[in-house]
């Protein structure tokens, strides 16, 4: 019951949206998906396109290595064998990829942040740490790297220029993950401001608008959402789980799984606009256990992976 | 209501201060993520108490010990509360994030009732012939010491540390198709991580100490030393006696025991204290656990004492680096007195029926027979099948007469104490038992016969299973080729004859051995000579006449035709979270080697047993196909299933998830008849039945969900069914090539064919037809006409049969064999080639 006060405040924050959205083309799925990066003996995963759409980053099972294909999934090349790929991100030029690595001595994980160039080169950002609970973000239109250790942020030097493209705006906020908090900060005060939802909440997989003024972000053992990155006009999306953003921002992808404790038995593609009102299913059509998807920065193909033939695949979308 | 929600949620992250000194260094620098496996009360067990309760109970001991007792920089947790309900996407997503170093998935097993063991999961698979662990190396090591300390700890046996993909798809083979781990926890972590399944919740005695707190310190202690190992740190010492306390005359755990050492005490769980959360009968759950912690190492004395028994005390040695265990079984202070008799209320008996006393405890078995008389005398002959269970003949005792039955107090028990027996159970020792009892009329009344099948109306297949139900066993050595005729114009279908008793009722199926002709008329005779176990016989021939029809099946989709087994497919009743007004002490799923589809082949079928509890008021057993989503069928197929009914008159249905992931069901199948039946759900004509998420409407492919049992109140509470080969068809015309039997395929007179190979070494096949049904007896002889062999002795169907000779043990040389049957014998020549 007392649940009341706040969905009241949600619905009059739906229907101001309401008032002022204008109707936007609902994403619909176009034919199967169809494989587009597959090697034999090789489980691939986690998609994710370069923000030019020129280039496609994979790792495979455990997070292993990194690889970049061209946009249609040809010519790939091996970027790292090192266990970089869970939560990477790429620069806004395309041609680096943010990441956290490790090693083990004696049982032990070491871990550092790294930045692998598409030319094959990679820079060593930290030293290797007994402990680096926390991924690294780029910050300052990509010139620095934040990371959050012990509640505070760390920044250091990405070694990149700032696109002539970014030099005339104003300072670009970054947004991170602390331990129970949705943090805003800025470079070079390296503070940062709490934007969280909930108190006491954990949260995962947050994921800034390419318009750069909403976060969708999931809550541990809760559901997804979106809110403006002021932390106002928060949305519940439901049960969902790893959103990635269309280029209009004004949807979201991201899966919707069953699982039975030790695998996952089923999982579904959904593409949720923004303000709550549409729920697509984008795979109702095929038996592929889709995970993981990324949407194409022209917005025409999603990618993702499933676990059943460790391919590729694309799935195109109309409007 | 949000911020309440989350409360519990913060503490995932947290690293928690030490409260008390820390005992073990060498664990700095060092992270580990604990992930009680499921959810809430997902996978639940017996007596209402889920896996997901019993882990997390386990994990936050853990972690309580490597916080409290090591220098470990962070313990990271995938669950704190038992309310949260947390998908295996996010246990792995933060897990990653955190960076720990290693992840342990914590669980336990489901199964049947007799299984239980430890098993260790680490990701791997096979390669080149080689079994690979997933990088980062770790899982392999960590499992290897947690399978020896974990099964030490629970003294249950354990079936190993697997790589998950060589245990779940087969270690036998060169190379897995996909060469990457199996589970989710495995294959999505990119830290070293193992999955540990301690025991079965499935498993009675397993569940009865899952539900004891410190049971779930003692596995979590295991874990502990694991850890320490893993790392090579040095275990911290430790004073812990465990063990548990029986009853020495049939071994039963005891509740409320007191068990002490020095001024440490503990008392066993009792119903009172514990069991009354899990069940509403105070005598029905019991452990016997005692687990005695901070004791001081060294020599000392173990003093077990309870009502109702004689104390004990025993030397033992508490050490320091390990549990010391010591069970210990008491003996009863009470005289042993007659708990039962198979006398019923009626006081009566039917001569043959066997006379059953069951003693409270363990009899002295010469005792008892000296002490026993029977007035008037009769003949009677004495049979235990345990020192408390005592049968006694009654085929001699007259009818409708009156008899005393006397065991005289001279009767001991079994124990060093040797009671003498309490016969009128006043709680004392030293006076007799007493029963008298009257038996019945003779029984002159033949077996009454129902429910014959096929009906007399038009068949809608032309493999039908013939079955008649009888209101009491059978005399089955007077079966015969005639006990069941099914002919078309004086041609008699051969097939075969199977009998089951089911409670005091009995059913004969016959299945015939070829396809019937479509569109004819059939007469089923059974014969008038089938006779109840006294030699009633039914008296005249009990005759049906039904036509067939046209169709037969075009296509078919195998679902499962249970050869495989049960294991990582279908769930225990009890591990679906939709069963409920069920009684987990009858209820469980096996496969069945004895009662299976002749049609088939089959060597297996799946056997639910079911128990209600008549106190609720819903009933539902969901026998669940886990997460197997194929295959997939449409809805233009027509789903059947050979089942097996106890005519108990409860239900069952199929439940299907369609395209949408919505669950579709036929209507309910009221399981009225005995021996094996097929039961089809045309889906596309048949009406479809909305469940959970469903509409009733079928969309899209289909794949089998469950089969779903539910309770009609008034019937039997107890009972079981079968189902074997289970298909989704697709009916068409039946072809006329198929029809009739060939004329070619049966012989005029009894034929003999060489066999083949030949020359052959050590086996060869061997051809025979027969004009009509015989016996026969096929036999190989040395040339000196010594017989070395008998390759089939039986009954055999008109047409022709191939039988297999297996000559390893002879020796080389030329052989006899030779056919013995109802039409003549022939005789024909091998050689054996070694």
């Amino acid at each position: 019951m007392m649940k009341i006060s706040s969905t009241l405040f949600l619905l009059s924050i739906l229907s101001l949206q309401l008032s002022v959205f204008t109707a936007t083309a609902q994403p619909v799925p176009q034919g199967e998906p169809t494989k587009i990066i597959e090697e034999p003996d090789m489980v691939f995963m986690n998609p994710s396109w370069s923000p030019d759409g020129e280039k496609i980053a994979i790792t495979s099972a455990r997070y292993q290595g990194l690889w970049i294909t061209d946009e249609n999934g040809q010519n790939l090349r091996k970027v790292t064998d090192e266990e970089a790929g869970f939560g990477f991100s790429w620069s806004s030029d395309s041609e680096s990829i943010l990441t956290r690595v490790s090693e083990y001595q004696n049982r032990r994980r070491k871990l550092a942040v790294k930045i692998f160039h598409t030319d094959g080169s990679a820079d060593q950002i930290t030293e290797y740490r007994d402990e680096m609970p926390a991924l690294p973000t780029w910050a300052d239109f990509d010139q620095q790297v934040v990371l959050i250790n012990e509640g505070e942020v760390e920044a250091f030097d990405s070694q990149k220029e700032v696109p002539a493209a970014m030099k005339q705006k104003t300072r670009q906020p970054f947004y991170v993950l602390k331990t129970d908090q949705i943090a805003k900060g800025m470079v070079p005060e390296n503070s940062t401001e709490n934007i969280s939802p909930f108190q006491d909440a954990t949260y995962l997989n947050l994921q800034v608008s390419p318009d750069g003024r909403k976060l969708a972000f999931e809550v541990y053992g809760g559901n997804l959402y979106v809110m403006n990155i002021d932390g106002t006009g928060l949305m519940d999306l439901g049960k969902a789980n790893r959103p990635k953003w269309a280029p209009d921002s004004k949807y979201i992808v991201a899966m919707v799984t069953e699982d039975d404790g030790h695998n996952i038995t089923k999982s579904d593609l959904y593409a949720l606009s923004v303000d709550g009102t549409n729920r697509i299913n984008l795979t109702s059509s095929t038996d592929l256990i889709a995970m993981n998807p990324d949407w194409s920065p022209n917005g025409q193909q999603i990618l993702f992976d499933t676990s059943q033939d460790g391919a590729i695949y694309v799935l195109n979308i109309a409007y | 209501m949000k911020s309440y929600l989350f409360t519990c949620i913060i503490a995932l992250l947290t690293t928690f201060q030490y409260a008390q000194a820390q005992t073990v260094t060498g664990l700095d620098g060092f992270s580990i993520f604990l992930d009680p496996g499921h959810s809430e009360t997902e996978n639940m067990g017996l007596y209402n108490y889920s896996e997901p309760e019993k882990v997390l109970r386990v994990g936050l001991a853990l972690r309580d010990m490597l916080l409290t007792q090591t220098d470990i920089d962070t313990v990271y947790m995938s669950r704190t509360s038992d309310s949260q309900q947390v998908p295996l996407t996010q246990r792995d997503d933060l897990a990653n994030a955190t960076g720990a170093d290693f992840y342990h998935s914590i669980h336990s097993n489901a199964g049947s009732n007799t299984q239980n063991n430890t098993l260790f999961l680490y990701g791997g698979w096979r390669s080149n012939g080689q079994t690979v662990e997933k990088t980062p190396n770790g899982g392999k090591d960590m499992g290897d010491i947690m399978e020896t300390e974990l099964t030490d700890a629970m003294r249950i046996p354990t079936i190993g540390n697997w790589a998950d993909r060589n245990f779940y798809q087969g270690s036998n083979v060169e190379n897995h198709s996909n060469q990457y781990p199996y589970l989710f926890v495995n294959r999505t972590t990119n830290m070293a991580s193992v999955l540990s399944e301690a025991g079965f919740h499935t498993n009675s005695i397993q569940q009865q100490r899952n539900l004891n707190a410190d049971w779930k310190r003692l596995e979590a202690q295991s874990f502990f030393w694991s850890i320490l190992e893993y790392l090579g740190v040095e275990r911290p010492p430790v004073g812990i006696a465990a063990g548990y306390i029986t009853n020495a005359d049939g071994a039963k755990t005891l509740n409320g025991i007191n068990v002490q050492v020095g001024d440490t005490t503990y008392v066993t769980d009792s119903y009172e204290s514990l069991f009354h959360k899990y069940s509403s009968e105070s005598d029905e759950l019991s452990n016997g656990f005692y687990y005695l912690d901070g004791l001081e190492n060294g020599p000392t004395q173990l003093i077990v004492s309870g009502e109702g028994f004689y104390p004990d005390t025993l030397d033992i040695n508490v050490i320091e680096d390990d549990f010391t265990f010591t069970d210990v079984a008491l003996v009863s202070s009470v005289p042993p007195f007659v708990a039962t008799t198979s006398v019923g209320e009626d006081n009566e008996i039917n001569p043959g029926e066997d006379l059953i006393i069951e003693f409270s405890r363990s009899m002295n078995r010469s005792s008892v027979e000296n002490a026993l008389s029977l007035s008037p005398g009769a003949d009677f002959s004495l049979t235990w099948t345990s020192n408390k269970k005592l049968i006694i003949s009654t085929a001699s005792f007259d009818f409708e007469s009156s008899y005393t039955l006397k065991i005289d107090s001279t009767a001991l028990d079994n124990s060093s104490y040797a009671h003498s027996l309490d016969g009128n159970g006043d709680g004392s020792q030293g006076d007799s038992f007493t029963l008298t009892f009257a038996t019945g009329p003779v029984d002159i009344i033949p077996p009454a016969i129902s429910d014959i099948r096929p009906t007399n109306t038009r068949l809608n297949e032309l493999w039908p299973i013939i079955s008649a139900t009888f209101d009491e066993p059978l005399d089955t050595t007077l079966f015969d080729e005639n006990t069941v005729d099914l002919s078309n114009s004086g041609y008699s279908v051969p097939g075969e004859i199977v009998y089951y008793n089911v409670g005091d009722r009995s059913v004969i199926n016959f299945f015939p051995s070829e396809r019937l002709a479509k569109s004819k008329n059939y007469t089923l005779t059974f014969s008038k000579s089938i006779s109840d176990t006294v030699g009633n016989s039914l008296g005249s021939d009990v005759a049906r006449t039904f036509p067939t029809g046209d169709q037969d099946i075009k296509n078919e989709t195998v679902v499962d035709d249970f050869e495989s087994g049960l294991t990582g497919t279908w769930w225990t009743p009890e591990q679906s979270g939709s069963t409920e007004g069920y009684d987990p002490e009858f209820t469980s799923v096996e496969i069945d080697n004895n009662i299976v589809n002749l049609f088939s082949e089959s060597t297996g079928a799946m056997r639910i047993n079911y128990g209600w509890d008549t106190d609720e008021t819903s009933h539902l057993i969901r026998e669940y196909r886990g997460s197997k989503t194929t295959p997939k069928f449409g809805t233009d197929r027509i789903l059947q299933v050979y089942v097996f009914g106890d005519g108990n008159g409860n239900k069952f249905r199929f439940m299907v998830r369609d395209g949408n992931g919505e669950l579709e069901g036929s209507t309910w199948y009221t399981v009225d008849w005995l021996g094996w039946k097929l039961v089809t759900w045309n889906m596309a004509e048949d009406e479809t039945v909305a469940w959970a998420n469903g509409n009733g409407t079928l969309n899209g492919n289909l794949y089998l969900d469950s089969f779903q049992l539910t309770y009609t109140p008034g019937q039997p509470a107890t009972g079981f069914i079968l189902f074997d080969d289970l298909k989704a068809v697709e009916m068409g015309l039946a072809t006329s090539t198929e029809e009739s039997p060939v004329a070619a395929d049966i012989p005029e007179e009894i034929e003999l064919k060489q066999n083949y190979p030949n020359p052959f070494n050590p086996t060869t096949n061997i051809s025979f037809g027969l004009p009509q049904k015989s016996r026969v007896a096929l036999k190989v002889f040395d040339m000196l006409g010594r017989e070395v062999a008998t390759v089939y002795n039986g009954v055999k169907t008109q047409g022709f049969h191939t039988v297999s000779f297996d000559a390893s043990n002879l020796s080389s040389g030329v052989y006899l064999y030779r056919i013995e049957t109802d039409f003549g014998v022939i005789s024909k020549k091998m050689t054996l080639l070694k």
